[in-house]
Protein backbone atom coordinates (compact mmCIF):
# COMPACT_ATOMS: atom_id res chain seq x y z
CA UNK A 1 0.00 0.00 0.00
CA UNK A 2 1.61 3.05 -0.98
CA UNK A 3 2.24 5.91 2.11
CA UNK A 4 0.42 8.41 1.05
CA UNK A 5 -2.80 7.02 0.21
CA UNK A 6 -2.83 4.86 3.42
CA UNK A 7 -2.11 8.46 4.98
CA UNK A 8 -4.27 10.37 3.65
CA UNK A 9 -6.48 7.58 4.42
CA UNK A 10 -6.32 7.72 7.93
CA UNK A 11 -5.98 11.30 8.40
CA UNK A 12 -9.38 12.00 6.86
CA UNK A 13 -10.71 9.71 9.72
CA UNK A 14 -8.06 11.31 12.78
CA UNK A 15 -9.54 14.64 11.15
CA UNK A 16 -13.33 14.00 11.94
CA UNK A 17 -12.73 12.33 15.00
CA UNK A 18 -10.05 13.79 17.32
CA UNK A 19 -12.65 16.26 18.36
CA UNK A 20 -15.41 13.87 19.67
CA UNK A 21 -13.19 10.90 21.20
CA UNK A 22 -9.88 13.18 21.77
CA UNK A 23 -6.85 13.25 20.61
CA UNK A 24 -5.37 10.10 22.50
CA UNK A 25 -8.25 7.53 21.56
CA UNK A 26 -8.38 9.12 17.96
CA UNK A 27 -4.49 8.37 18.07
CA UNK A 28 -5.01 4.82 19.21
CA UNK A 29 -8.04 4.15 16.92
CA UNK A 30 -5.68 5.42 14.25
CA UNK A 31 -3.27 2.25 15.07
CA UNK A 32 -5.76 -0.16 15.14
CA UNK A 33 -7.40 0.93 11.69
CA UNK A 34 -3.86 1.20 10.15
CA UNK A 35 -2.89 -2.43 11.31
CA UNK A 36 -6.35 -3.56 10.03
CA UNK A 37 -5.49 -1.94 6.87
CA UNK A 38 -1.85 -3.66 6.25
CA UNK A 39 -3.50 -7.58 7.52
CA UNK A 40 -6.12 -7.15 5.14
CA UNK A 41 -4.17 -5.75 2.39
CA UNK A 42 -1.04 -8.85 2.97
CA UNK A 43 -4.72 -10.97 2.69
CA UNK A 44 -5.70 -9.69 -0.79
CA UNK A 45 -1.77 -9.80 -1.67
CA UNK A 46 -1.81 -13.52 -0.91
CA UNK A 47 -5.08 -14.34 -3.04
CA UNK A 48 -3.25 -13.04 -5.77
CA UNK A 49 -4.96 -9.35 -5.81
CA UNK A 50 -2.26 -7.03 -7.19
CA UNK A 51 -0.57 -4.72 -5.12
CA UNK A 52 -2.68 -1.32 -6.03
CA UNK A 53 -5.65 -3.15 -6.13
CA UNK A 54 -5.43 -5.02 -3.00
CA UNK A 55 -5.17 -1.53 -1.16
CA UNK A 56 -8.47 -0.20 -2.46
CA UNK A 57 -9.92 -3.44 -1.34
CA UNK A 58 -9.01 -3.29 1.55
CA UNK A 59 -9.83 0.69 2.56
CA UNK A 60 -13.00 0.08 0.68
CA UNK A 61 -14.15 -3.04 3.25
CA UNK A 62 -13.46 -0.95 6.03
CA UNK A 63 -15.69 2.28 4.12
CA UNK A 64 -15.40 5.57 3.70
CA UNK A 65 -13.65 7.73 6.05
CA UNK A 66 -16.40 9.89 6.92
CA UNK A 67 -18.87 7.13 7.46
CA UNK A 68 -16.88 5.30 9.50
CA UNK A 69 -15.79 8.22 11.64
CA UNK A 70 -19.32 9.06 11.76
CA UNK A 71 -19.75 4.88 13.26
CA UNK A 72 -17.38 6.36 15.57
CA UNK A 73 -18.35 9.57 16.87
CA UNK A 74 -22.09 8.31 17.16
CA UNK A 75 -20.86 4.99 19.57
CA UNK A 76 -19.47 7.40 21.93
CA UNK A 77 -21.50 8.56 24.81
CA UNK A 78 -20.00 11.03 25.91
CA UNK A 79 -20.91 12.88 22.50
CA UNK A 80 -24.35 12.19 23.01
CA UNK A 81 -23.66 14.48 26.10
CA UNK A 82 -21.83 17.10 24.47
CA UNK A 83 -24.61 16.87 21.64
CA UNK A 84 -27.13 17.76 24.21
CA UNK A 85 -25.34 20.49 25.69
CA UNK A 86 -25.05 22.22 22.70
CA UNK A 87 -28.42 22.04 21.59
CA UNK A 88 -29.78 22.97 24.99
CA UNK A 89 -27.49 26.33 24.58
CA UNK A 90 -28.76 26.65 21.29
CA UNK A 91 -31.81 26.72 22.15
CA UNK A 92 -31.29 29.49 24.78
CA UNK A 93 -29.64 31.66 22.51
CA UNK A 94 -32.25 31.26 19.75
CA UNK A 95 -34.76 31.69 22.20
CA UNK A 96 -33.11 34.62 23.59
CA UNK A 97 -32.49 36.48 20.06
CA UNK A 98 -36.05 35.63 18.93
CA UNK A 99 -37.41 37.48 21.73
CA UNK A 100 -34.40 40.54 21.74
CA UNK A 101 -34.31 40.93 18.15
CA UNK A 102 -37.53 39.70 16.26
CA UNK A 103 -40.39 38.91 18.72
CA UNK A 104 -43.01 36.83 16.90
CA UNK A 105 -41.56 35.43 13.76
CA UNK A 106 -38.14 34.76 15.04
CA UNK A 107 -40.13 32.95 17.81
CA UNK A 108 -41.55 31.08 14.66
CA UNK A 109 -38.30 30.39 13.46
CA UNK A 110 -37.03 29.39 17.20
CA UNK A 111 -39.36 27.28 17.29
CA UNK A 112 -39.77 25.31 13.74
CA UNK A 113 -36.31 25.95 12.51
CA UNK A 114 -35.05 23.87 15.64
CA UNK A 115 -37.52 21.43 15.48
CA UNK A 116 -37.18 20.29 11.60
CA UNK A 117 -33.31 19.83 12.44
CA UNK A 118 -33.88 17.42 14.99
CA UNK A 119 -36.29 15.44 12.58
CA UNK A 120 -34.13 15.77 10.15
CA UNK A 121 -31.12 16.05 12.41
CA UNK A 122 -31.97 12.54 13.56
CA UNK A 123 -31.60 11.16 10.02
CA UNK A 124 -28.41 12.54 9.41
CA UNK A 125 -26.97 10.73 12.52
CA UNK A 126 -28.14 12.93 14.82
CA UNK A 127 -24.83 14.71 15.02
CA UNK A 128 -25.31 16.97 12.01
CA UNK A 129 -27.92 18.59 14.54
CA UNK A 130 -25.54 20.84 16.19
CA UNK A 131 -24.75 22.60 12.38
CA UNK A 132 -28.80 22.73 11.64
CA UNK A 133 -29.56 24.32 14.67
CA UNK A 134 -25.91 26.52 14.83
CA UNK A 135 -27.45 27.77 10.93
CA UNK A 136 -30.72 28.87 12.78
CA UNK A 137 -29.46 30.50 15.56
CA UNK A 138 -26.70 32.24 12.91
CA UNK A 139 -30.02 33.05 10.73
CA UNK A 140 -32.02 34.70 13.49
CA UNK A 141 -29.10 36.75 15.13
CA UNK A 142 -28.74 37.56 11.20
CA UNK A 143 -32.01 38.79 10.50
CA UNK A 144 -31.80 40.41 13.79
CA UNK A 145 -28.73 42.43 13.00
CA UNK A 146 -30.45 43.29 9.75
CA UNK A 147 -33.51 44.62 11.23
CA UNK A 148 -31.28 47.03 13.32
CA UNK A 149 -29.94 48.46 10.19
CA UNK A 150 -33.70 48.67 9.06
CA UNK A 151 -32.63 46.95 5.98
CA UNK A 152 -35.16 44.41 6.57
CA UNK A 153 -38.50 44.86 8.06
CA UNK A 154 -41.43 42.57 8.94
CA UNK A 155 -44.72 43.02 9.37
CA UNK A 156 -48.29 41.26 9.10
CA UNK A 157 -47.44 40.19 6.09
CA UNK A 158 -44.01 39.12 6.33
CA UNK A 159 -41.07 40.39 5.02
CA UNK A 160 -40.65 43.67 3.38
CA UNK A 161 -37.97 45.22 1.35
CA UNK A 162 -36.55 48.10 2.34
CA UNK A 163 -37.79 50.14 -0.04
CA UNK A 164 -41.20 49.53 1.28
CA UNK A 165 -39.48 50.52 4.93
CA UNK A 166 -37.94 53.66 3.27
CA UNK A 167 -41.39 54.31 1.99
CA UNK A 168 -42.81 53.81 5.48
CA UNK A 169 -40.33 56.09 7.04
CA UNK A 170 -40.94 59.15 4.72
CA UNK A 171 -45.06 58.79 5.16
CA UNK A 172 -43.92 58.60 8.97
CA UNK A 173 -42.51 62.07 8.58
CA UNK A 174 -45.04 63.40 6.57
CA UNK A 175 -46.98 62.59 8.79
CA UNK A 176 -45.28 64.00 11.84
CA UNK A 177 -44.67 67.70 9.98
CA UNK A 178 -48.71 67.12 9.93
CA UNK A 179 -48.61 66.58 13.40
CA UNK A 180 -46.32 69.71 14.65
CA UNK A 181 -48.53 72.18 12.29
CA UNK A 182 -51.67 71.39 14.17
CA UNK A 183 -50.33 70.42 17.67
CA UNK A 184 -50.08 74.70 18.54
CA UNK A 185 -54.14 75.01 17.65
CA UNK A 186 -54.64 71.98 19.48
CA UNK A 187 -52.68 73.18 22.89
CA UNK A 188 -54.34 76.59 22.44
CA UNK A 189 -57.71 75.11 22.54
CA UNK A 190 -56.79 72.62 25.50
CA UNK A 191 -55.28 75.35 27.21
CA UNK A 192 -58.46 77.45 26.53
CA UNK A 193 -60.99 75.02 27.57
CA UNK A 194 -58.94 74.29 30.90
CA UNK A 195 -58.91 78.03 31.57
CA UNK A 196 -63.05 78.69 30.82
CA UNK A 197 -64.70 74.97 31.42
CA UNK A 198 -67.07 76.66 29.04
CA UNK A 199 -70.56 74.70 27.98
CA UNK A 200 -69.18 73.39 24.89
CA UNK A 201 -65.42 72.40 23.49
CA UNK A 202 -64.01 70.64 21.49
CA UNK A 203 -61.45 68.22 22.94
CA UNK A 204 -59.01 66.83 20.38
CA UNK A 205 -59.17 63.13 21.68
CA UNK A 206 -57.95 62.00 18.79
CA UNK A 207 -54.57 63.90 18.32
CA UNK A 208 -54.12 63.28 22.09
CA UNK A 209 -54.28 59.60 21.33
CA UNK A 210 -51.73 60.22 18.53
CA UNK A 211 -49.53 62.17 20.85
CA UNK A 212 -49.42 59.43 22.96
CA UNK A 213 -48.80 56.56 20.37
CA UNK A 214 -46.10 59.14 19.40
CA UNK A 215 -44.69 58.59 22.64
CA UNK A 216 -44.74 54.83 22.31
CA UNK A 217 -43.50 55.01 18.86
CA UNK A 218 -40.20 57.23 20.04
CA UNK A 219 -39.36 54.48 22.70
CA UNK A 220 -40.16 51.54 20.10
CA UNK A 221 -39.50 53.31 17.06
CA UNK A 222 -41.47 51.37 14.65
CA UNK A 223 -42.34 52.36 11.59
CA UNK A 224 -45.12 50.42 11.01
CA UNK A 225 -46.81 51.76 14.07
CA UNK A 226 -46.32 55.33 13.02
CA UNK A 227 -48.04 54.58 9.58
CA UNK A 228 -50.77 53.01 11.17
CA UNK A 229 -51.42 56.03 13.64
CA UNK A 230 -51.53 58.86 11.12
CA UNK A 231 -53.46 61.77 12.29
CA UNK A 232 -56.44 63.06 10.95
CA UNK A 233 -57.08 66.71 12.24
CA UNK A 234 -60.62 66.69 10.97
CA UNK A 235 -61.36 64.06 13.30
CA UNK A 236 -61.92 65.21 16.77
CA UNK A 237 -64.03 64.35 19.40
CA UNK A 238 -66.66 66.83 20.68
CA UNK A 239 -67.24 67.04 24.58
CA UNK A 240 -69.71 68.79 26.30
CA UNK A 241 -69.32 70.30 29.45
CA UNK A 242 -72.06 71.86 31.46
CA UNK A 243 -71.52 75.09 33.18
CA UNK A 244 -71.71 73.68 36.58
CA UNK A 245 -68.82 71.08 35.86
CA UNK A 246 -65.81 72.57 37.44
CA UNK A 247 -62.39 72.81 36.01
CA UNK A 248 -61.10 69.80 38.15
CA UNK A 249 -63.87 67.58 37.02
CA UNK A 250 -63.46 68.45 33.73
CA UNK A 251 -59.68 67.33 33.81
CA UNK A 252 -60.69 64.12 35.90
CA UNK A 253 -63.05 63.91 32.89
CA UNK A 254 -60.36 64.17 30.38
CA UNK A 255 -57.96 62.49 32.27
CA UNK A 256 -60.30 59.05 32.35
CA UNK A 257 -60.26 60.22 28.52
CA UNK A 258 -56.69 59.74 28.34
CA UNK A 259 -56.49 57.11 30.47
CA UNK A 260 -59.03 55.09 28.33
CA UNK A 261 -57.23 55.90 25.20
CA UNK A 262 -53.68 54.89 26.61
CA UNK A 263 -55.38 51.56 27.78
CA UNK A 264 -56.61 51.05 24.20
CA UNK A 265 -53.11 51.69 23.13
CA UNK A 266 -51.81 49.01 25.41
CA UNK A 267 -54.17 46.50 24.86
CA UNK A 268 -53.88 47.44 21.14
CA UNK A 269 -50.04 46.85 21.51
CA UNK A 270 -50.08 43.67 23.67
CA UNK A 271 -52.77 42.01 20.71
CA UNK A 272 -50.60 43.12 17.91
CA UNK A 273 -47.40 41.97 19.75
CA UNK A 274 -48.80 38.16 19.55
CA UNK A 275 -48.65 38.55 15.53
CA UNK A 276 -46.41 41.24 14.68
CA UNK A 277 -42.93 41.77 14.42
CA UNK A 278 -42.16 45.47 16.09
CA UNK A 279 -38.68 46.74 14.61
CA UNK A 280 -35.66 47.43 16.82
CA UNK A 281 -37.06 46.12 19.98
CA UNK A 282 -34.18 45.89 22.57
CA UNK A 283 -36.06 47.55 25.32
CA UNK A 284 -36.12 44.44 28.04
CA UNK A 285 -38.74 46.25 30.32
CA UNK A 286 -41.03 46.12 27.16
CA UNK A 287 -40.74 42.67 25.62
CA UNK A 288 -40.05 41.13 29.35
CA UNK A 289 -43.52 39.95 28.77
CA UNK A 290 -42.63 38.14 25.87
CA UNK A 291 -38.82 36.77 26.21
CA UNK A 292 -40.08 34.39 29.03
CA UNK A 293 -43.00 32.86 28.16
CA UNK A 294 -40.66 32.64 24.41
CA UNK A 295 -37.78 31.13 25.64
CA UNK A 296 -39.77 28.50 28.01
CA UNK A 297 -41.59 28.14 24.53
CA UNK A 298 -38.36 26.93 23.09
CA UNK A 299 -37.24 25.13 25.87
CA UNK A 300 -39.96 23.23 26.66
CA UNK A 301 -41.45 22.20 23.40
CA UNK A 302 -37.87 21.98 21.17
CA UNK A 303 -35.44 21.55 23.89
CA UNK A 304 -37.40 18.81 25.80
CA UNK A 305 -35.83 16.14 23.01
CA UNK A 306 -32.46 17.35 23.87
CA UNK A 307 -33.29 17.32 27.52
CA UNK A 308 -34.65 13.67 27.13
CA UNK A 309 -30.93 13.16 25.14
CA UNK A 310 -29.04 14.39 27.40
CA UNK A 311 -30.96 12.00 30.17
CA UNK A 312 -30.47 8.97 28.27
CA UNK A 313 -26.70 9.86 27.69
CA UNK A 314 -26.26 10.72 31.21
CA UNK A 315 -28.05 7.99 32.49
CA UNK A 316 -25.77 5.54 30.20
CA UNK A 317 -22.89 7.58 32.10
CA UNK A 318 -23.80 6.25 35.24
CA UNK A 319 -24.15 2.85 34.17
CA UNK A 320 -21.05 2.67 32.69
CA UNK A 321 -19.87 4.42 36.00
CA UNK A 322 -21.19 1.89 37.50
CA UNK A 323 -19.99 -1.70 36.33
CA UNK A 324 -16.91 -0.30 35.98
CA UNK A 325 -16.59 0.20 39.92
CA UNK A 326 -17.56 -3.27 40.16
CA UNK A 327 -14.72 -4.57 37.88
CA UNK A 328 -12.81 -2.39 39.84
CA UNK B 1 -26.16 -11.97 2.52
CA UNK B 2 -25.51 -8.28 4.14
CA UNK B 3 -25.56 -9.39 7.91
CA UNK B 4 -26.82 -5.93 9.78
CA UNK B 5 -28.07 -7.68 12.97
CA UNK B 6 -26.01 -8.09 16.49
CA UNK B 7 -22.69 -7.53 15.24
CA UNK B 8 -21.68 -6.70 19.41
CA UNK B 9 -23.20 -10.56 20.39
CA UNK B 10 -21.64 -11.61 17.68
CA UNK B 11 -18.11 -10.43 19.07
CA UNK B 12 -18.59 -11.38 22.37
CA UNK B 13 -19.36 -14.58 21.28
CA UNK B 14 -16.09 -14.81 19.44
CA UNK B 15 -14.09 -13.57 22.69
CA UNK B 16 -16.11 -15.63 24.81
CA UNK B 17 -13.28 -18.52 23.42
CA UNK B 18 -10.17 -16.49 23.01
CA UNK B 19 -8.58 -12.97 23.09
CA UNK B 20 -8.57 -11.52 19.67
CA UNK B 21 -7.24 -8.13 18.21
CA UNK B 22 -9.76 -6.44 15.99
CA UNK B 23 -8.86 -7.99 12.37
CA UNK B 24 -8.76 -11.52 13.96
CA UNK B 25 -12.48 -10.95 15.42
CA UNK B 26 -13.54 -10.08 11.86
CA UNK B 27 -11.86 -12.73 10.12
CA UNK B 28 -13.36 -15.15 12.80
CA UNK B 29 -16.93 -13.84 12.52
CA UNK B 30 -16.38 -14.60 8.83
CA UNK B 31 -14.83 -17.88 8.65
CA UNK B 32 -17.09 -19.51 11.68
CA UNK B 33 -20.22 -18.43 9.43
CA UNK B 34 -19.03 -20.23 6.36
CA UNK B 35 -18.78 -16.47 4.90
CA UNK B 36 -22.75 -16.11 5.49
CA UNK B 37 -22.55 -13.30 7.72
CA UNK B 38 -20.51 -10.26 5.59
CA UNK B 39 -20.31 -6.82 7.38
CA UNK B 40 -18.45 -3.74 6.58
CA UNK B 41 -15.75 -3.98 8.37
CA UNK B 42 -16.05 -0.35 9.54
CA UNK B 43 -18.95 -1.27 11.36
CA UNK B 44 -16.30 -4.05 14.03
CA UNK B 45 -14.26 -0.95 15.56
CA UNK B 46 -17.25 1.11 16.38
CA UNK B 47 -18.94 -1.72 17.76
CA UNK B 48 -15.84 -2.30 19.92
CA UNK B 49 -15.30 0.62 20.87
CA UNK B 50 -19.45 0.48 22.57
CA UNK B 51 -18.50 -2.37 24.06
CA UNK B 52 -15.97 -1.23 25.67
CA UNK B 53 -16.86 1.61 27.01
CA UNK B 54 -19.66 -0.43 28.23
CA UNK B 55 -17.01 -2.53 29.92
CA UNK B 56 -18.30 -5.82 28.23
CA UNK B 57 -14.74 -5.87 26.90
CA UNK B 58 -11.59 -4.37 27.99
CA UNK B 59 -8.77 -4.03 25.74
CA UNK B 60 -4.66 -4.40 26.23
CA UNK B 61 -1.63 -3.36 23.99
CA UNK B 62 0.37 -6.37 23.11
CA UNK B 63 3.98 -5.66 22.31
CA UNK B 64 5.17 -7.12 18.61
CA UNK B 65 8.43 -7.66 17.43
CA UNK B 66 9.28 -4.74 14.60
CA UNK B 67 5.95 -3.53 14.72
CA UNK B 68 3.67 -1.11 16.54
CA UNK B 69 2.13 -2.91 19.68
CA UNK B 70 -1.34 -4.50 18.85
CA UNK B 71 -4.69 -3.74 21.08
CA UNK B 72 -6.12 -7.28 21.93
CA UNK B 73 -9.42 -7.51 23.57
CA UNK B 74 -10.99 -9.83 26.33
CA UNK B 75 -14.42 -10.43 27.16
CA UNK B 76 -15.36 -8.93 31.00
CA UNK B 77 -17.83 -10.89 33.85
CA UNK B 78 -20.29 -8.60 32.43
CA UNK B 79 -19.59 -9.24 28.90
CA UNK B 80 -20.34 -12.80 29.41
CA UNK B 81 -23.50 -12.31 31.36
CA UNK B 82 -24.67 -9.77 28.43
CA UNK B 83 -23.53 -12.46 25.69
CA UNK B 84 -25.70 -15.00 27.84
CA UNK B 85 -28.74 -13.00 27.58
CA UNK B 86 -28.24 -12.51 23.90
CA UNK B 87 -27.69 -16.13 23.35
CA UNK B 88 -31.10 -16.35 25.07
CA UNK B 89 -32.79 -14.19 23.28
CA UNK B 90 -31.49 -15.38 19.99
CA UNK B 91 -32.65 -19.25 20.75
CA UNK B 92 -36.29 -18.00 21.60
CA UNK B 93 -36.10 -15.78 18.30
CA UNK B 94 -34.82 -18.63 16.61
CA UNK B 95 -37.16 -21.05 17.55
CA UNK B 96 -40.24 -19.34 17.18
CA UNK B 97 -39.11 -18.72 13.90
CA UNK B 98 -38.72 -22.41 13.05
CA UNK B 99 -42.17 -22.99 14.89
CA UNK B 100 -43.75 -21.00 11.77
CA UNK B 101 -41.28 -21.88 9.10
CA UNK B 102 -40.64 -25.53 10.14
CA UNK B 103 -37.21 -27.32 10.22
CA UNK B 104 -37.40 -27.64 14.25
CA UNK B 105 -33.84 -29.18 15.44
CA UNK B 106 -35.96 -31.25 16.99
CA UNK B 107 -38.55 -32.30 13.82
CA UNK B 108 -35.44 -32.83 12.02
CA UNK B 109 -34.06 -35.31 15.17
Amino acid sequence: MSVNLKEWYLAEIYSRIVAPLGADKAAMTLVELREHLEESESEFLVRGVAPQQAEHAAMDRLGKPAALARKFVGSAPEHLVLNASIGMALMIFIGCVASLHLARYAYLIGLFVPLAAVVFGSWLKRRLNVWVLAAAGAFAYGIGILQQSNFVGIDEVGLMTYKTAHERYLAMRESDRRFRETEASAASQWREAMRTATTSVTIPVTKLEYRLSRQSMYKNDSPRSMVGSQFDPSSYVPVIVSNSVSRMELRKYVQAQLINVHSYQNGRRRWLSKFEVELNTRRLDRISGEWIPTLFSVLFWVGGSYLLEAISAFTAALVVTRRRKLLA
Amino acid sequence: MAFKGDLEALVLAVLSERDLHGYEISKQIKLRSGEVLKYGEGQLYPALHKLESELFIVAKWVPQEGKPDRKVYAITPEGTKELARHQSAWRRFAESVSGIMGGKPSEAN
